[in-house]
C-alpha cells in the first residue's frame, strides 16, 4: 500500500481514501461541481483545522467559473489560477495525501486529473498575546509569547528588524513533528557557541516535544544539579536583550517559553525592570534579591544550628525569647522546621494546581490558620512559623521560577547539615553549594561567571545596576563578556 | 549516584552529639560567689533565666529567673553540683560575676576567677563586681520581676552621665591586671532602700582586697586617671552652689620623670564643660570673665579631690590602682624592669602633679540678667 499512486477517477480516489480513513470520523469529503467545465471536484480535509471563510471563497470562485470562448483555458489552468494564493504543492500518492490531510491542509482533487492539490487553509488556534503570567513587571512591555512559533518569531522580528538576526527552523520529533527555531544575531553569537548548540540539538532531534522544558533537559550540560543551566522566559524583551548579548535563543512550537543559552547565575537574578527603572531602585532591588536568596536557603538552617548547637551566639534576650517560644514544643528544632517547611511546600503546590480563586483560599487557610493552630497546639514554636514564612516569601523574589525551585530544594539540604553539624555544617553546606556552582557550566561557559569580573568593568551589572553611559545608536542591554 | 548516597549517609552515623536544644539549657546570666558556712568551701549562686512561657497570661507576675546555690571546694565542682538541681548550665550569656568581700579577704582573686578565665564558654567581657552583702542576697533582690543581673549590668551604661562609676572591669581586664601589677579598683554593688545600687569600690592589690572607697573617691580616681566620661563637678561660688557638667575630654598627657629612684608623675587633663546650674542670683554667663571664674572654681574643686585620693592611694592603700605603672613601663623601661617588684613602694613615695584644664563652652539656654 506504501506510496500507492492516485487513481485518475474521482470516485475511485474517494473510495480508496475513505476505506483507508474509515476510522477517522473527523475527515470530511466535500464534492463540488464546476458547471462551466462540467467536471466535479473533491475537497478532503480534517474537520476543525480549516478556515471556512477562505474555503467558501474558493468554492464560490470555482463554481462560478465560465468557459471563456476567446482564450480557451484548460480545467487545470483554471483551478491553479483560482487556488494559487493558498496552493502549496501537489500530491501523487495516497501516502503523501494522507500526511497532508492530517497536517491540517485541505486537498483538492479534480475528476480526470491524477494529482491532487494541497491547499493551505490552516487556521491556527491561538490565544491572544497577553501579559506574561510568570514574569510580571511593574514597568516595561506587557506582552508575552504565545504557543505559536510563527507568531512568536514574528513578534521578535517586529522589534528587531536587523537583517543579521538569523532564524533557523528545523523539525523535531517522530510522531508529531514540531518546529524548533534557533535564533541568534550573526556576528554577535560566537561560532563555538553556535557549533555547540547545533551539535546538541542535532543529537536529540528524534524526540517528541510538548514544551521547551523537555528540550532544555535534553541539551543542558549536566542533569546532576538543582540549578537550571538554561534560562527560559515568556518575555520578548528578555529574548531581545539576550540576543544582543550574543546568546542563542531556542523556541519550540507550542511552547510560550523561549530558551536562552548560555546562562549565568547573575542573569537568573536579574529582572527586566531593573533596567527600566532608575538605577538606584534597580540596584537596591537587586541587592534585596541576593539577600533574599541567602535567606531562603540558610535562614532555617541557621535557626536550627543556633537553637540546638550554638545558643551562645544569640544575644541573651533573643535566647530567652526563643527558649520561651520553644518551651512546650515536643520536637527538636529540625523536626519542627521540617514539619513547617513541608507544610508550606504542600500548600504552595496545592495553590498552584487549583483554580486561582480557590488557590488563594488554600494559601490563606494553610498559611494563617494552620500556622496559628499549630502554634497554639504547641506543635511548632511561633518563631519557627515566622522563619518559615520569611523563607517562603523570600523564595518568591527570584525572578526566574525554575531558579527559585532549586533554592527551595537546597533549603532542605541546609537544614539537614545544620541539624547534624550545627553552624559548622551550615557553613560547610554553603561551601559545597558555592564550589558546585563554580564547577557548573552552561554551554561550556562558567555558570558563576560574573564573579570573576571583579576588576573588569562588567561586575557593575552583576550585583548592582549602575547607570549606563550614553551609547550612540547602540541598543541598551546588559553588558556581558563576549567569549569570541 | 550510589557513591554519592553513601557519602551523604556518613554524617548520619555520627548523630548529633553536640545538639542540645536551647530550652533544655540553663542560661546563666549572673554568678555570685560567697563564703560557705563550712570553712574550706565556697558558695556559688547562679542566676538562671527561666523562659517566660508561651502564653501571654503566664507572662505577667512571674519571676523570670531562679537562683541556684551550691557549695563546694572549687568553683567548677560547684557548677557541676548545680546540675543536680537544674539543667545543663550554659555560661555563654553570663554577664556579671559578683564576689563577696569576705571571700576576697581570704582567697586570692586570681583563684576565684580562675575557672571563668580558663573556661572558653564564659566571655571575657563579663563584668566583675564586689559586694559587701552576701551575693545571694543581691542576686535575690528583684523589683517588678526584673532580673537583678541585668539591672546591675545595665547600670554601667550611665558611665557617660556620672563620674561616680568606675569604668567596667571585665573578666579579661581583671585577669590581665592580676597578671601585671596586680592592683586595680573594682566597682561594688549594694542594696539601698530595697534597690540595687552601684556604691563604692574595692581596692585590690596582689589579688587581695586592701581597702574600700566611697563614691567621691571613685569620682576623684576617675579624674586622676582622666577616665571621666561625664558627670557633674559641684562647687560653691559666692556662697551659692553651682554645677558644671563635663562634656568631652580634649586632652590627657601623663609624663613620668625619674630622679634617681624618685618618681614624679605629671598628669595633665583638659575637658570641655557646660555650666549646667548656677544658684547665684547675680550671675552673668555672657561675661567671659565670669565663666573664667567658674572654670577656676571648678578646677580647684577637682584638684582638691584628686589630691585627696592621691594621698589615700599613696598612704592608705599604698598601691597604684590608677594604672599609672604603664606610663613608667613605657617611658622608663629599664627602671621598670629593675623595680617592678617594688612598684607599690615607689608609687607611694612618688610626687603626683595634677593639672586640670576646664573650658566652659556652653552655658545652656539661660544666662545673663537681661
Amino acid at each position: 500500500m506504501k506510496s500507492k499512486p492516485l487513481h485518475i477517477k474521482l470516485d475511485q480516489k474517494q473510495e480508496e481514501l475513505k476505506s483507508e480513513l474509515d476510522m477517522q470520523d473527523d475527515v470530511v469529503f466535500k464534492q463540488i461541481f464546476i458547471p462551466g467545465y462540467e467536471v466535479s471536484g473533491l475537497f478532503v480535509f480534517v474537520n476543525g483545522t480549516m478556515d471556512y471563510r477562505s474555503f467558501n471563497e474558493i468554492v464560490l470562485d470555482l463554481s462560478a467559473a465560465q468557459v471563456e470562448t476567446r482564450h480557451r483555458v484548460s480545467i487545470e489552468q483554471l483551478v491553479i489560477s483560482k487556488i494559487c494564493s493558498v496552493r502549496e504543492q501537489d500530491v501523487e500518492t495516497y501516502e503523501t495525501a494522507k500526511e497532508h490531510i492530517f497536517d491540517g491542509k485541505t486537498l483538492l482533487f479534480i475528476d480526470g486529473m491524477v494529482k491532487g492539490y494541497v491547499l493551505n487553509l490552516v487556521k491556527e488556534k491561538n490565544r491572544t498575546f497577553g501579559e506574561p503570567s510568570t514574569e510580571r513587571v511593574v514597568r516595561g512591555p506587557k506582552m508575552g509569547f504565545i504557543e505559536s512559533l510563527q507568531e512568536n518569531i514574528g513578534l521578535i522580528r517586529q522589534y528587531s528588524n536587523h537583517p543579521s538576526l538569523i532564524v533557523q527552523q528545523q523539525k523535531f520529533g517522530t510522531m508529531e513533528k514540531r518546529e524548533v527555531a534557533l535564533i541568534y544575531y550573526e556576528g554577535k553569537a560566537s561560532d563555538s557557541l553556535l557549533k555547540e548548540v547545533n551539535k546538541r540539538i542535532n543529537e536529540v532531534k528524534a524526540t517528541d516535544l510538548q514544551d521547551s522544558g523537555m528540550l532544555e533537559e535534553l541539551i543542558e550540560d549536566t542533569a546532576l544539579t538543582p540549578f537550571p543551566q538554561i534560562q527560559n522566559t515568556e518575555r520578548p524583551d528578555k529574548v531581545l536583550a539576550a540576543l544582543q548579548e550574543g546568546r542563542v535563543v531556542i523556541m519550540v512550537d507550542g511552547s510560550p517559553f523561549a530558551l536562552m543559552a548560555p546562562t549565568t547565575i547573575t542573569m537568573l537574578l536579574q529582572s527586566p525592570d531593573d533596567y527600566y527603572e532608575r538605577w538606584v531602585a534597580g540596584s537596591f532591588l537587586r541587592i534585596i534579591r541576593y539577600l533574599s536568596l541567602f535567606v531562603t536557603v540558610f535562614l532555617s538552617g541557621i535557626y536550627i544550628s543556633l537553637v540546638s548547637f550554638n545558643p551562645g551566639l544569640l544575644p541573651s534576650e533573643l535566647a530567652m525569647t526563643i527558649a520561651g517560644t520553644r518551651e512546650n514544643v515536643p520536637f527538636p528544632p529540625f523536626v519542627e522546621a521540617i514539619i513547617m517547611e513541608v507544610t508550606i511546600e504542600l500548600l504552595r503546590e496545592a495553590g498552584i494546581r487549583l483554580p486561582s480563586p480557590i488557590g488563594q483560599t488554600v494559601g490563606l487557610v494553610g498559611g494563617v490558620i494552620i500556622g496559628q493552630a499549630a502554634v497554639q497546639a504547641n506543635i511548632v514554636s511561633s518563631l519557627m512559623v515566622i522563619i518559615v514564612s520569611i523563607t517562603t516569601i523570600t523564595s518568591f523574589t527570584v525572578p526566574q521560577y525554575s531558579f527559585g525551585l532549586a533554592f527551595r530544594a537546597l533549603r532542605f539540604g541546609a537544614m539537614i547539615f545544620a541539624a547534624v553539624l550545627g553552624l559548622y555544617g551550615t557553613t560547610l553546606f554553603f561551601i559545597i553549594v558555592i564550589s558546585h556552582l563554580s564547577k557548573l557550566t552552561s554551554f561550556k561557559e562558567p555558570y558563576f561567571q560574573p564573579m570573576d569580573f571583579i576588576g573588569k568593568k562588567t561586575w557593575k551589572d552583576a550585583f548592582l545596576r549602575l547607570p549606563k553611559r550614553k551609547k550612540g545608536g547602540d541598543s541598551f542591554g546588559p553588558v556581558r563578556r563576549q567569549n569570541s | 549516584m550510589k557513591r554519592l548516597c553513601l557519602i551523604l549517609l556518613i554524617p548520619l552515623l555520627t548523630g548529633c552529639w553536640d545538639s542540645e536544644n536551647i530550652e533544655e539549657l540553663s542560661l546563666v546570666v549572673g554568678v555570685g560567689i560567697d563564703k560557705s558556712k563550712k570553712d574550706d568551701e565556697i558558695m556559688l549562686t547562679q542566676q538562671i533565666l527561666v523562659p517566660p512561657g508561651n502564653s501571654v497570661q503566664e507572662n505577667q507576675a512571674q519571676l523570670k529567673y531562679k537562683n541556684v546555690t551550691v557549695s563546694a571546694q572549687t568553683l567548677h565542682e560547684a557548677i557541676r553540683d548545680s546540675l543536680l538541681i537544674t539543667n545543663t548550665v550554659l555560661t555563654n550569656h553570663q554577664r556579671i560575676i559578683l564576689i563577696n568581700e569576705d571571700v576576697l579577704r581570704k582567697i586570692p582573686m586570681e583563684a576565684i576567677i580562675n575557672q571563668s578565665i580558663r573556661d572558653n564558654n564564659t566571655r571575657r567581657s563579663c563584668h566583675v563586681y564586689l559586694t559587701k552583702r552576701p551575693t545571694k542576697e543581691i542576686l535575690g533582690r528583684s523589683e517588678d520581676g526584673e532580673i537583678p543581673s541585668n539591672v546591675i549590668y545595665e547600670l554601667k551604661d550611665n558611665e557617660h552621665r556620672t563620674n561616680k562609676i568606675l569604668p567596667p572591669l571585665t573578666l579579661g581586664k581583671a585577669s590581665s591586671n592580676l597578671q601585671s601589677d596586680g592592683s586595680f579598683a573594682i566597682q561594688a554593688v549594694d542594696i539601698r532602700g530595697g534597690k540595687l545600687i552601684l556604691k563604692g569600690a574595692g581596692v585590690i592589690n596582689n589579688s587581695k582586697l586592701v581597702g574600700v572607697m566611697n563614691d567621691e573617691d571613685i569620682a576623684a580616681l576617675n579624674w586622676l586617671n582622666g577616665k571621666v566620661k561625664g558627670g557633674i563637678i559641684e562647687a560653691v561660688q559666692h556662697g551659692k552652689p553651682l554645677s558644671v557638667e563635663v562634656i568631652n575630654r580634649t586632652r590627657r598627657k601623663i609624663t613620668t620623670e625619674l630622679n634617681g629612684d624618685h618618681l614624679t608623675i605629671n598628669i595633665e587633663v583638659g575637658y570641655t564643660a557646660r555650666l549646667s546650674e548656677d544658684w547665684y542670683g547675680k550671675e552673668n554667663s555672657f561675661e567671659k570673665a565670669y565663666l573664667k571664674e567658674v572654670e577656676r572654681i571648678a578646677e580647684d574643686e577637682v584638684k582638691k579631690d584628686v589630691k585627696k585620693i592621691a594621698y589615700k592611694l599613696q598612704h592608705d592603700y599604698k598601691t597604684g590602682v590608677a594604672g599609672l605603672y604603664r606610663y613608667v613601663q613605657n617611658q622608663h623601661p629599664k627602671f621598670w624592669e629593675k623595680n617592678k617588684n617594688k612598684w607599690d613602694e615607689i608609687f607611694s613615695k612618688a610626687d603626683i602633679n595634677y593639672e586640670v584644664d576646664l573650658r566652659i563652652v556652653d552655658f545652656g539656654s539661660k544666662g545673663g540678667i537681661k
